[in-house]
């Protein structure tokens, strides 16, 4: 039996120079209708949508650093927002589940974050200030980049928790450090989960509502902390991010991306470099 | 074809045709014993007693050997006959040093693969070039008979005794009754007594054998002890005794139950023996005399000797050891480390120095005190020689020691701990768990809480693992630093007590009484054959040495033990391995008294 016929020239195949495969004109008519029409890419408002669901995860990253700059910079009680986060979260999840929740768990977690606490604190305390902050800009970014890629959930909680116990040297007391855990882990890891369920029964209202409260606190925050230059700064590349990229992906996905196989069997080919 | 084994003596013969007498048994070559006349020739053929013996060619000066039996093709292979009776003999295999049943403790790992060799080697012990080699080593005993039978045949009236070997001659002289219930008593004692001693020290859950070089040393001393009885009748008695108590498997002096089993015995089997014994008690004798040059110079110098100890013991022990525990829980070369636990492990470790200096290690190493050591050490070596001086040197040592191996022994359960908690909450940052029934890694899908847990953990230790690091890298070095004296003093103590001594000076004096083997080569121009003595090599004679290094870079500097010290597993001191192959010349069990009794009463009455 013959092999089939590979439109590669190196190949020594077992055909006559002039030979014309019998796909070859159904390809090439199929080619033309292809090329005549628009390439089919993602519709710009699905990318715009999960541009900013990125965004909002990245928001929460900016909650949490807005937390540790309250109990950093200012004596704020940490104790009352700690309550205050943690009996919504409480009153979140009996809402979602409507039925008795197991409170073990929650209370087990708890109490071994109060116990680990000075531990915590202690863990990188000979270190500079400046280093810390090196590390905890490189873990943030870390975390980012482990979101974007839809990383295991346990990677990003590692360096999650790895930034936590690098910034909780820097407080005060056992107690910042315990509710400052605590905080974070309700606003990076419940807070999205709970984010996700609201547009997965379609409460756009809701959803809306918290990414609009979210965006508000933290530019409140950078306004204050940090000036208006920053805040446009801030603001306009996070435009860009949500609206500018998108655009940029389609022109890709248009011009390079090679998802149609019937395009990327006749476009020129790359060797292979082994 | 055959071949003719030809003592060189016998080709000196000028006296005219000779007739070439020889004898064989069954499965063995021709072994040419003397050069007869026609006469003598005639006589011995018409005698019973001569079947064996079988005239099988002539010998003439000028011609050489022309063989009776014209159809067979005979070779001539020449040798030195060996004399028994100077211990001299050929052997096909080397001569072994140590027991035969510990000679796979011997063997390089890539020997142990051939191991079906050995086997084969022994499931054929009667084949042909061995036979002839045993009938080889009994040549002078035919010849003897020969001679005598001769003689008796020409002048019957004298009746010729036969010739004694170098060692039963000296038991020819008389001993008394009493004196032979006093040695006999006095042997029975020692020999209870030093076995009780060595089942003392070796048997129990925690035998002291392997805690201390001392024990190792008495223990030591009581084999050998025990042993001496066993191995003097095997060389020295009769022959009654070895065909009652062959050496067995086991190398334990146990009764023959089927005598139809019986090997045949020659003398030589007994000479490695011999080697042995002698070897033992010049190497006590030697170790007694250096003990009292040593114990000499010892006493003589002995307050100048404590005042140095005393103050390098003071500066190394506590001092340094104190200062540089300090230093680790101050940030060491600029790494951060955790403070809290540095600060907790040197707090703990320093009290632990301080502790154990103002407890024991001040009063010990007190001038004093050294001096009252340092005279019984040298009175020790006087009376029981160097090698127990230098064991109990030993033993000092650790104990003196004993907080470094604490803190290394501490810090290393410590990071052992850390890593295996590191390790399997690691499966769980890849979502994977151990499943122990079926004994591998599964994926799970973890809860939420279950991963914050493990997260939490995880953080935590491994911004700790530095810290314990630290502590253990230093505790390891110093550890090693403490044994390295330590593994010298006992090197020293193994050369002494197991020096291959008597082989290496025989090997001098006179080659034929350590056969390593044997090769035959072709005469030039004849079609004769040439069969020599190959002495024991000296890197034979070494041999347990050769392996007790092998294992001592094996256990100490391989990349298994750099493996063993990353994963903060302890590395100790395997005295029960290192003594296993320097005790290969000792049987495992000592041989029961009752036995030594039964065996004495045989012998001496």
């Amino acid at each position: 039996m013959k092999q089939p016929w590979e439109r590669l020239l190196w190949l020594k195949q077992d055909y006559p120079d002039n030979y014309t495969d019998p796909t070859f004109l159904r390809e090439v008519s199929a080619l033309r209708k292809v090329q005549s029409g628009p390439r089919s890419t993602s519709s710009y408002w699905k990318v715009v949508k999960d541009f900013l669901l990125f965004y909002h995860r990245i928001l929460n990253i900016g909650l949490m650093y807005v937390v540790f700059a309250l109990l950093y910079l200012s004596d704020l009680d940490p104790i009352f927002l700690t309550a205050v986060l943690t009996l919504s979260a409480f009153i979140v999840a009996l809402a979602r589940h409507q039925i008795t929740l197991s409170f073990k768990s929650p209370l087990i977690i708890m109490f071994c974050i109060l116990v680990l606490s000075p531990v915590l604190k202690s863990l990188s305390q000979t270190t500079s200030s400046d280093s810390i902050w090196t590390i905890s800009c490189w873990l943030t970014a870390l975390y980012a980049v482990a979101i974007f890629l839809h990383l295991e959930s346990i990677v990003s909680t590692n360096l999650l928790v790895s930034n936590v116990a690098v910034l909780s040297s820097r407080l005060t007391s056992t107690t910042h450090v315990f509710c400052f855990l605590l905080i974070s882990i309700e606003l990076n890891v419940l807070l999205p989960q709970i984010e996700r369920l609201l547009l997965a029964r379609e409460l756009n209202t809701c959803y809306a509502i918290a990414f609009l409260a979210n965006n508000a606190v933290v530019y409140y925050f950078i306004n204050t902390f940090l000036g208006w230059m920053y805040t446009t700064i801030i603001a306009f590349s996070a435009l860009t991010l949500i609206f500018g990229l998108p655009r940029y992906f389609l022109y890709w996905q248009q011009h390079y991306a090679k998802s149609n196989a019937l395009l990327s069997k006749w476009d020129a080919m790359e060797p292979i470099l082994e | 074809m055959e071949y003719v084994f030809w003592p060189d003596h016998l080709s000196t013969e000028r006296n005219g045709i000779r007739q070439v007498i020889a004898i064989r048994e069954s499965g063995t070559e021709w072994l040419a014993l003397a050069l007869l006349t026609n006469e003598e020739n005639r006589a011995l053929n018409c005698d019973a007693k001569g079947q064996k013996l079988t005239s099988i060619g002539t010998w003439d000066r000028g011609v050489g050997f022309r063989s009776h039996r014209g159809h067979i093709k005979m070779i001539l292979v020449q040798f030195m006959p060996p004399r028994l009776d100077l211990m001299q003999f050929y052997s096909l295999e080397p001569i072994s040093l140590v027991l035969p049943e510990k000679d796979r403790l011997m063997r390089s790992p890539a020997d142990r693969k051939l191991g079906g060799l050995g086997i084969q080697e022994a499931s054929m012990p009667n084949f042909r070039l061995r036979r002839t080699i045993n009938l080889m080593n009994m040549y002078r005993k035919h010849v003897g008979q020969l001679d005598a039978y001769l003689e008796t045949r020409s002048d019957p009236g004298q009746n010729r005794m036969p010739r004694l070997s170098l060692y039963q001659s000296t038991r020819k002289y008389k001993i008394s009754i009493l004196v032979r219930y006093c040695l006999s008593y006095l042997v029975i004692f020692v020999h209870f007594v030093a076995s009780m001693i060595s089942c003392l020290l070796s048997k129990g859950r925690l035998s002291l054998v392997n805690i201390s070089a001392t024990a190792q040393q008495i223990d030591l001393r009581c084999q050998q002890l025990c042993y001496f009885p066993v191995q003097y009748f095997r060389i020295n008695a009769s022959s009654e005794f070895n065909k009652a108590y062959p050496c067995s498997e086991n190398g334990v002096l146990a009764p023959n139950k089927n005598p139809g089993n019986l090997r045949d015995s020659y003398p030589c089997d007994n000479y490695p023996d011999y080697i042995r014994f002698y070897n033992t008690v010049w190497l006590i004798v030697n170790d007694i005399s250096f003990g009292y040059s040593l114990g000499a110079l010892l006493a003589e110098n002995r307050s100048a000797i404590a005042r140095s100890l005393h103050s390098y013991f003071t500066k190394y022990l506590f001092k340094k050891v104190h200062c540089f525990t300090m230093t680790l829980s101050q940030n060491p070369l600029g790494i951060k480390l955790n403070g809290e636990l540095a600060q907790f492990l040197s707090d703990l470790f320093l009290w632990i120095i301080e502790f154990s200096y103002s407890i024991y290690i001040q009063r010990i190493t007190s001038v004093s005190c050294i001096e009252l050591i340092i005279s019984i050490l040298s009175t020790a070596s006087c009376c029981f020689g160097v090698t127990f001086a230098s064991s109990l040197i030993v033993d000092l040592l650790s104990v003196l020691t004993i907080h470094i191996s604490l803190f290394y022994y501490i810090s290393a359960r410590m990071y052992n701990w850390q890593l295996s908690v590191m390790k399997s909450l690691l499966y769980l940052f890849y979502g994977k768990k151990r499943n122990v029934l079926r004994n591998r890694i599964d994926s799970h899908l973890f809860e939420l809480d279950q991963i914050l847990m493990g997260t939490l953990f995880f953080t935590i230790l491994v911004f700790l693992l530095p810290t314990l690091m630290i502590f253990y890298a230093f505790f390891t070095v110093l550890r090693m630093v403490v044994l390295l004296p330590e593994l010298l003093l006992e090197s020293v103590m193994a050369l002494l007590n197991h020096f291959p001594l008597f082989v290496l000076l025989l090997r001098l004096k006179d080659p034929q009484r350590i056969p390593g083997g044997i090769s035959i080569h072709p005469i030039k121009g004849t079609d004769h054959f040439r069969l020599i003595n190959n002495p024991l090599t000296v890197k034979r004679a070494f041999r347990p040495y050769g392996a007790l290094l092998t294992m001592m870079v094996e256990s100490y500097f391989s990349l298994s033990t750099l493996r063993q010290i990353l994963i903060g597993r302890p590395i100790t001191i395997q005295r029960n391995r290192m003594y296993q192959i320097l005790y290969s010349a000792l049987p495992d069990v000592p041989v029961a008294t009752e036995d030594v009794w039964t065996a004495l009463n045989n012998v001496l009455w």
